[in-house]
Formats: C-alpha cells, sequence, structure tokens
C-alpha cells in the first residue's frame, strides 16, 4: 500500500484527511507540526506528502525547504493544502518544489485524492 | 459512499477554513465588525463539532507523531457534553410540557397587557341578571379596588348606589383549550353604597392569571341592570413553585443558551 505522511495541525481536518485517503486506499501517518513532521518523512520515506503551511515549530515553507535540500527526500512529491491564498504564496511554494497547491476554502477533498492517485498510483 | 464520505470531509475542511479566516478578519475587525466576526466564529465551531462529531466517536487508524491532541479532546469532550446536555434538557422539557398541560390549566398562549382588555358581554351570562335589559336611568356602579390577599384568593371591591343589589363579574383571559371564562357574584351595597366581595379560595380556587373585575346594578323590582362598570385589571399570581413551572420552558432555554455559548468560547479560549 502506498504510504502518505500528512502534516497538519488542524486534528479535525487530520482526521478528516485520513478517513478520505485511507478511503482510496492509501496508508496515512499524520504529524501535527514542522519538525515532527520532518522527521517522520524522514523515517517512512512516504510516497507522498500533503502539507498545510500554517503549522507550529516549523513553517510549511521551512519543512518544504527541507525536503528538496535533502537527497533521501527531494523527490517525494509534495502537495500543498493551505489557508494561503495569496499568488506569491502559491508561486513561493511551486518555486520550492511542491507538485500542486490547494487552497482550503475552495478545494474538495476528492480533487485531492485525484490528484494524489494520478501522481503516485493506487 | 466515497461520494458522501467525499462531501462530508470536503465540508469538515472549508468550515475549518471559514473559521481560520474569520479568526484572521478579527485580528483587523473594528469593534461592530469584530462582534458579529465572533458571532460567525462561534456559531462555525458550533457546526464543526456537530459535523465533525464521527470523526470523535470513530478513531481514524492514522498513525501520528508530533500531535498536539489536547485541542481535539476538549473539542470533542466539550461538543459531546453540549450534545448529551442539550438532549437531556430537551427531552425534559417534552416531559415537562407535556406533563404539566396534563396536571395544571392548559399554558397561557399569549399575555394580556392590563389595560384596555375588553370585559366579556354580558348577554353572555346564563342568569337572571345576564337577561334583564338595560335600563339607562341607573347609575353604573364603579369597581375601584382588586387585591389578591393570600394564595388564589382576591377581594373586590367598589361603589354603587346605596343597597343596591349588584352582579360582579371576573373575566379570565383565553388560554390555549378554553374560552375566556367568567366567573359572577351578587352582592349588597351598604347603606353608603359600599360593596366587596371576597373570592375564597376554600370554596372555589380562581387560578392564577389575569383577569377583569367589572360590576352592574340590578334592580329587582324592575328585573332591569344598569350598563356595564368600568373594568379593572387585575392577576392572580402563583406560588414560587408554580411560577417555576410555568416558566420552565423558558428557564430551560435560557439555561441552553447559556450552557453553549459558554462552551463555545470554552472552545475559542483553548483554541
Amino acid at each position: 500500500m502506498k504510504k502518505i505522511v500528512v502534516i497538519e495541525d488542524e486534528t479535525v481536518l487530520q482526521k478528516a484527511m485520513s478517513i478520505e485517503l485511507l478511503g482510496a486506499g492509501y496508508t496515512v501517518m499524520t504529524a501535527g507540526d514542522g519538525e515532527a513532521g520532518l522527521e517522520l518523512v524522514k523515517k517512512v520515506m512516504p510516497d507522498l506528502l500533503l502539507l498545510d503551511l500554517i503549522i507550529p515549530k516549523l513553517g510549511g515553507f521551512e519543512v518544504l525547504k527541507a525536503l528538496k535540500a535533502d537527497e533521501t527526500t527531494k523527490n517525494i512529491p509534495v502537495v500543498i493544502l493551505s489557508n494561503l491564498g495569496q499568488d506569491e504564496d502559491k508561486k513561493k511554494g511551486m518555486d520550492l518544489g511542491a507538485v500542486d497547491y490547494y487552497i482550503k476554502s475552495s478545494t474538495d477533498l476528492s480533487e485531492i485524492t485525484k490528484k494524489v492517485e494520478g501522481l503516485i498510483g493506487k | 459512499m466515497s461520494t458522501i464520505r467525499s462531501r462530508w470531509t470536503t465540508r469538515i475542511l472549508h468550515t475549518t477554513a471559514f473559521v481560520h479566516n474569520q479568526k484572521e478578519k478579527l485580528l483587523t475587525a473594528h469593534a461592530g465588525g469584530a462582534f458579529f466576526v465572533v458571532i460567525s466564529i462561534i456559531i462555525s465551531e458550533v457546526f464543526l463539532g456537530l459535523i465533525s462529531l464521527p470523526l470523535y466517536l470513530v478513531a481514524t487508524p492514522s498513525t501520528g507523531q508530533g500531535d498536539d491532541h489536547s485541542e481535539y479532546k476538549i473539542r470533542r469532550t466539550i461538543t459531546l457534553s453540549i450534545i448529551v446536555a442539550i438532549f437531556i434538557i430537551w427531552l425534559l422539557k417534552l416531559v415537562f410540557i407535556i406533563g404539566l398541560s396534563l396536571y395544571f390549566d392548559p399554558r397561557a398562549l399569549y399575555s394580556i397587557k392590563e389595560t384596555g382588555v375588553k370585559v366579556a358581554s354580558v348577554s353572555t351570562l346564563t342568569t337572571e341578571v345576564a337577561i334583564a335589559p338595560v335600563d339607562s336611568g341607573l347609575t353604573p356602579p364603579k369597581v375601584i379596588a382588586a387585591e389578591q390577599n393570600g394564595k388564589n384568593t382576591v377581594t373586590i371591591s367598589g361603589t354603587s348606589n346605596p343597597k343596591a343589589v349588584l352582579a360582579v363579574y371576573l373575566t379570565k383571559e383565553q388560554t390555549a383549550k378554553s374560552s375566556a371564562s367568567v366567573h359572577m357574584y351578587a352582592d349588597w351595597a351598604d347603606k353608603n353604597g359600599r360593596w366587596q366581595i371576597t373570592e375564597d379560595a376554600n370554596v372555589f380556587l380562581l387560578p392564577p392569571g389575569n383577569y377583569v373585575a367589572s360590576a352592574v346594578e340590578y334592580n329587582e323590582i324592575t328585573k332591569t341592570k344598569s350598563t356595564l362598570s368600568n373594568g379593572l385589571p387585575f392577576s392572580i399570581n402563583d406560588s414560587y413553585l408554580h411560577q417555576f413551572f410555568r416558566r420552565f420552558d423558558t428557564i430551560l432555554n435560557i439555561a441552553v443558551g447559556l450552557f453553549i455559548i459558554i462552551g463555545v468560547a470554552g472552545i475559542i479560549l483553548m483554541l
């Protein structure tokens, strides 16, 4: 089974995303802050990372930078799902190496699942 | 099934995003605007608590680390407590509403202000006085005072012609199941034209509520009566226990409202 790490500080949302992705047939692991998320990614080497940007301890952009700077993790596709909807935030995320950027208020979770399926298959 | 699941999880996603955006807005909002933003946050948090309830009930098999679940547990505890409390309170309300209307009088649909109340037509009464024709030459009596002396006991007093025969009416407001009721009493004025009747709780229990006292003078020889006097409004008050039961529904609504406000405020403070 493909593994997905979700870094999201809102526990309710963590649970909701886990249910959605588990339902689609993935193994899901979650982390509630940037530091723990980075550690988890390095430990489990997931097939994909779903990343929030406004998270405690280490921000989402910093997590992304650190992953892309590390040879072992730089190829892990990162999908950003954030409340930040400004164009400069999107550009920054994509420039740092994210494969896609979604804004929470206007995204359907089934779109994310389809995107994940398109990136890593089932 | 997956469509329903996606819609549900997406609704959770959008609601958390909305709450986040409202919190951001709150940082820059001014007094008036801030108030509405706070209200919308409270409502959204309650909504989020309700729609995410299944998440609280079913543990998802995800493994996590670095998760701070304190906020999650607090929200879960408060949400479940609110729902259980609301359920119990509304169940109690239902029992009391059904029980009280069976045990006590039907509750009044509305209350009447103690001014401008129309007195029931005398012609509806089935007594000798009721069918007697009105003699406009007869001076109508005056109802001066209506005082509650004790539990459900009231004294009505007034003036009329000396030694006159009086019919005094107590008209009760309309309730959910009964039409306006009228109690009638007879009295004789003294040589100074003063009269007084006392509704005695030991003889007949006057139910609590709003009444109007009025009177007519009756001429036993000509079998005629005066026009109806002024109407004097008065209330029969309940005991504190009775008042509590009468207001139980309102008290519970306030309690539920306060409970929700305190609970939601608690959630927001914890976030």
